[in-house]
């Protein structure tokens, strides 16, 4: 044992270092630890470990060492500690993280997906769409990752699918919009007639440009005309509100008003416009049933006018 | 060719470029007692420098160990005017560091934030490092004169009295996980930029930064923490069989993020074989110890194996400190040195 006088403090430890290391590698480092374990446990069948610098290298990280000298005293040890079982293993780690990367950006920006997209007013949160876009997986070989070159082109079938679903619900809002139309109309003219004959005579029942005229008619049967047809008004309007809310095409309406396009533009430039889209959505929602309202006051009006030309 | 190691620590208390120790082990193997004696020795060694002990372990224990009050901000020791020592959880330097975020930012539907949660427990290492961040931004911000540049360390060299769990330093394989995922993040930032920034309303740009601070940090961090000639890790351990292989463990572990391990400590033997009256458990029980001392003798062959004495009471107080820790840098001799075992003064 002596120690050669012409090494420098530096160059001795360089080498000790690299001694230590090589004594770890190409399976040293589980060796030496299951011959601590076999010397020292209680238990003697103890299962074998393996150490953390003996992990499989995951990726084309894996070199070989060549015809390395793997002396550990000899000085030509640089390539030595290149070998996977040291250094390699944090290129390893680095390396299988990377691949997990993608995956883990996937269930990242999956977690934020609320909900199918047909869920009403969930569908409409542009970031739930975009995380919901970004979580799709590459088509076909998974190499086209959510964040490769063309994120839009990642999946055709699903855009066509978003395309169809949008016509779906412009089919079902208006077949919808049609069988309440249907019951409105007939509602009210059945409110109309059954008071037209009930009431029999031509002046109960029948509009007037003359006051004198309106303040001889009895108020009754007008007023139990109008207590029927707000009656039926509150039942349909409430029933529309409730299908439209549960089917989701209020949504879809909504979403191809030109208003709600405009501030969807518009915050592109002014992002403060975003939050007042809530707001628009919802008063579109109400001016279609306002103009429910509305459509059947219009008709009783024309009624009422035909019936005050026709009587007359 | 063969290497004659001295058994002390004498090469890290001499090594003049060193800026980080680490000491760590297995629990109650006397970590704090050995990262003590070696920031005295230090300090003592080195007077005219600057020197700062942490306890990073939530159960701290280097108050007890000078009987001296330390807190989160650094304090000078008494007795010892060059060496200072502060006590830091990191866990709630941490849960600081969130709170921080939590008031910038206290919506909780705000998916960006959501989507922060998920990265940080996603990436492996993450919590570590901002936690290492944070111990290490308190560092910076300790001075030992006013007139100190604010963004430089005041202390020569900081040692570091670790939690007795294993991953303290995981974070260190961190850099290239992290140097992936930003420049992924950065593509997507440049791709939607404007419209992430209408959906965040401009925090989005927060969150790049904040990623980008903290990859630049580890990366700093890991060149140096990686860099033999500025950091160590000393490895703690009692002569018994699990805590020689948590050590060797441990070392494989540190190696594996290329840390540079050569000493070991071995605490509390007992060296029986010279007592004048030797009590049979003393001496059963050094038998024992010898057994795994020629053990790590055989696997430490080209680590400073230091050897130290179980001592009669517990080591407390500077005066105390001083006189156990000279044999750190002196091989302790049971025939010679006998009487420290007895000598301390009681705290």
């Amino acid at each position: 044992m002596s120690d050669s006088p012409s090494i420098s403090a530096e160059e001795r430890k360089r080498i000790l270092r690299e001694r230590r290391a090589a004594k770890m590698a190409k399976g040293n480092a589980t060796s030496r630890l299951n011959t601590i374990l076999t010397q020292g446990n209680s238990v003697k069948d103890v299962s074998s470990v393996k150490s953390v610098l003996d992990q499989e290298p995951t990726g084309a990280t894996a070199t070989t060492t060549g015809n390395h000298d793997l002396d550990p005293d000899h000085h030509d040890i640089e390539g030595f500690i290149n070998t996977p079982g040291i250094n390699a293993s944090n290129d390893s780690v680095a390396l299988s993280n990377s691949e997990d990367i993608d995956e883990m950006f996937k269930k990242i920006f999956g977690g934020q997906v609320p909900g199918n997209g047909t869920d009403g007013a969930g569908s409409e949160d542009p970031l739930a769409q975009m995380m919901k876009m970004f979580s799709q997986p590459g088509a076909g070989t998974g190499t086209n990752t959510p964040f490769s070159e063309d994120p839009f082109s990642a999946q055709p079938e699903e855009f066509k699918y978003q395309q169809q679903l949008v016509q779906y619900n412009t089919y079902r809002h208006q077949v919808w919009k049609f069988r309440f139309l249907a019951v409105r109309y007939f509602a009210l003219l059945a409110n109309f007639i059954y008071h037209f004959y009930i009431i029999g005579d031509s002046i109960s029942f029948a509009s007037s440009s003359h006051q004198f005229i309106r303040e001889l008619i009895p108020v009754e049967p007008a007023r139990s005309f109008f207590t029927l047809f707000s009656t039926i008004e509150v039942v349909i309007i409430a029933s529309y509100y409730f299908l439209g809310t549960k089917e989701g095409f209020f949504s879809t309406a909504t979403s191809n008003n030109f208003v709600v396009k405009l501030l969807d533009m518009g915050s592109m430039v002014l992002p403060q416009l975003q939050q007042f889209k809530t707001i628009a959505v919802r008063l579109l929602g109400y001016y279609e049933l306002l103009a429910v309202l509305l459509g059947d006051l219009s008709l009783v009006v024309v009624l009422f006018g035909l019936h005050s030309v026709l009587g007359n | 060719m063969d290497f004659e190691l001295e058994p002390t620590l004498e090469s890290i208390v001499q090594q003049d470029t060193l800026k980080w120790i680490f000491v760590g082990g297995k629990g109650g193997v006397g970590k704090t007692t050995t990262s003590s004696s070696i920031a005295v020795q230090l300090a003592l060694n080195h007077p005219n420098d600057q020197f700062l002990l942490i306890s990073t372990d939530p159960a701290h224990n280097l108050s007890d160990a000078f009987c001296q009050k330390f807190g989160k901000d650094a304090r000078k020791v008494d007795g010892l005017s060059n060496l200072s020592c502060m006590e830091i959880d990191p866990e709630a330097a941490m849960s600081d560091l969130q709170q921080q975020a939590q008031q910038y930012n206290n919506d909780p539907n705000d998916p960006l934030k959501s989507m922060m949660n998920d990265m940080t427990g996603s990436i492996p290492g993450i919590d570590e490092a901002l936690s290492f961040m944070e111990v290490l931004k308190h560092i910076k911000s300790q001075k030992v004169d006013e007139n100190d540049d604010k963004d430089k360390i005041s202390y020569r060299t900081i040692i570091f009295d670790t939690a007795p769990t294993g991953h303290t330093l995981r974070f260190l394989q961190l850099p290239s996980t992290l140097q992936k995922l930003l420049s992924k993040f950065q593509a997507l930032s440049g791709k939607f930029g404007p419209m992430m920034s209408m959906l965040g309303g401009g925090n989005q740009q927060e969150m790049f930064d904040k990623l980008n601070e903290v990859q630049k940090n580890v990366t700093e961090v890991n060149e140096q923490f990686t860099n033999p000639d500025l950091t160590t890790f000393v490895c703690v351990c009692i002569s018994e069989f699990l805590s020689l292989y948590e050590t060797e463990r441990m070392i494989q572990e540190l190696m594996s993020y290329n840390m540079d391990v050569n000493s070991i400590v071995v605490n509390q033997l007992l060296f029986a074989d010279d007592d004048e009256k030797p009590c049979k458990r003393c001496v059963s029980r050094w038998k024992m110890q010898k057994k795994y001392l020629d053990q790590m003798a055989e696997l430490y062959e080209d680590y400073h194996l230091v050897k130290m004495p179980l001592l009669g009471t517990e080591i407390r107080g500077v005066e105390n400190l001083k006189k156990f820790s000279k044999f750190l840098l002196t091989p302790y001799d049971p025939k010679v040195n006998g009487d420290l075992v007895t000598s301390l003064e009681e705290k």
